[in-house]
């Protein structure tokens, strides 16, 4: 005697050992299943003819199991799906854009435009840094003859080297940017992630430095304050 | 019965274009595209989900467990934002498509 909610369970069990693990999607799918069965037998089909041609239409566990598989599971498409957030471009987007043609992109004034209203705070902030912070914080370090860690003493090489060349670096970058533009026909698929990404590491550089210079000025001022107890007691 | 890989390009502008009249759930769209498509335009039921899936992930719909009239657990799906943007594209695709193939068809032989 044919048991329908045997019959379910079972499915259950086949689809779930088949690689479906989720049971969400297991619910949605025996959802599925029940009212599919139900429209089935009201057409005048009986329960286990039903329930047969149901689960055949639903198609095969191991072969859903891929489908779901693409859905956003896999750790790269994590890793992707991330940066591209990071750099303000919505899934959608990416997805609708795979071919080489550049319909639908954004324009590239307004590309250009946000790169660089993102990083205008992050580089006016540094440039009054080193106007007025890195002096004071440069004295300190000196008075308080605290010896920096090898790191910090080239992430200070790298920091200045920058700044120096400033200029120098900016119009670079421009140069680069107007080659490609001019150049590479790929370019425009890219543009948008590559200033993105860009404008984020620069950001993040700049909040790194503050906060290196913060931690070490903290404690250049405890070794300083240290030396002054011992030399004047 | 149409080609399998003609039903999978179009599954995704069809749930979306189907989701801008309101929510629904995936047996209902699966009944509904057969129904509209005299049964032509049909899908192995069970892909539909996979694609309702990566449509969420992707930020075009969004979903939540309700009830049907019956109290059965069912998972509605809505439009977002994305979607409605993503759905007008798609449109204008097709339609781009459409009109090359028509316009072919009605010009005489050279």
């Amino acid at each position: 005697m044919f048991d329908l909610e045997q019959s379910i369970a079972q499915w259950r069990r086949e689809m779930l050992s088949g690689g479906i693990k989720s049971p969400a999607v297991l619910d949605e799918l025996e959802n599925h299943l029940r009212e599919d069965v139900e429209t089935q037998m009201s057409s005048g089909l009986g329960e286990q003819q039903a329930f047969e041609t149901t689960i055949r239409d639903l198609g095969q566990s191991g072969i859903l199991k891929n489908e779901f598989a693409k859905v956003g599971g896999a750790a790269t498409s994590h890793v992707k799906h991330f940066v591209l957030t990071l750099a303000g471009i919505p899934d959608q987007y990416v997805a609708n854009n795979t071919d080489a043609s550049s319909a639908g992109l954004e324009p590239r004034w307004a590309t250009y435009f946000k790169a660089a209203a993102f990083i205008f705070p992050a580089v006016s902030l540094w440039m009054l840094n080193l106007m007025f912070v890195v002096p004071k914080f440069q004295e300190l370090c000196r008075m308080s003859k605290m010896s920096l860690p090898a790191w910090v003493q080239t992430g200070v090489a790298i920091v200045s080297a920058v700044s120096q060349n400033f200029w120098l670096l900016s119009l670079g970058l421009i140069l680069l940017l107007a080659l490609l533009e001019w150049r590479a026909g790929q370019w425009p698929r890219y543009r948008r992630a590559v200033l993105g990404i860009l404008a984020i590491v620069l950001n993040f550089s700049v909040l790194m430095a503050f906060s290196t210079m913060g931690v070490i000025a903290i404690n250049a001022a405890f070794v300083w304050a240290h030396n002054l107890g011992r030399t004047h007691p | 019965m149409i080609r399998k890989e003609l039903v999978a390009a179009a599954a995704e502008p069809l749930v979306l274009s189907l989701l801008a009249r309101g929510e629904s759930y995936g047996y209902a769209i699966i009944q509904e595209i057969k129904a509209r498509s005299n049964g032509r335009l049909q899908w192995t039921d069970g892909m539909l989900y996979p694609v309702l899936h990566r449509m969420e992930y992707r930020g075009l719909i969004k979903s939540r467990w309700g009830e049907s009239e019956t109290g059965r657990k069912r998972k509605y799906y809505s439009l977002k934002k994305n979607g409605k943007e993503a759905m007008a594209e798609h449109r204008e695709q097709w339609s781009l498509v459409h009109s090359v193939l028509a316009g072919l068809r009605e010009e005489p032989h050279v």
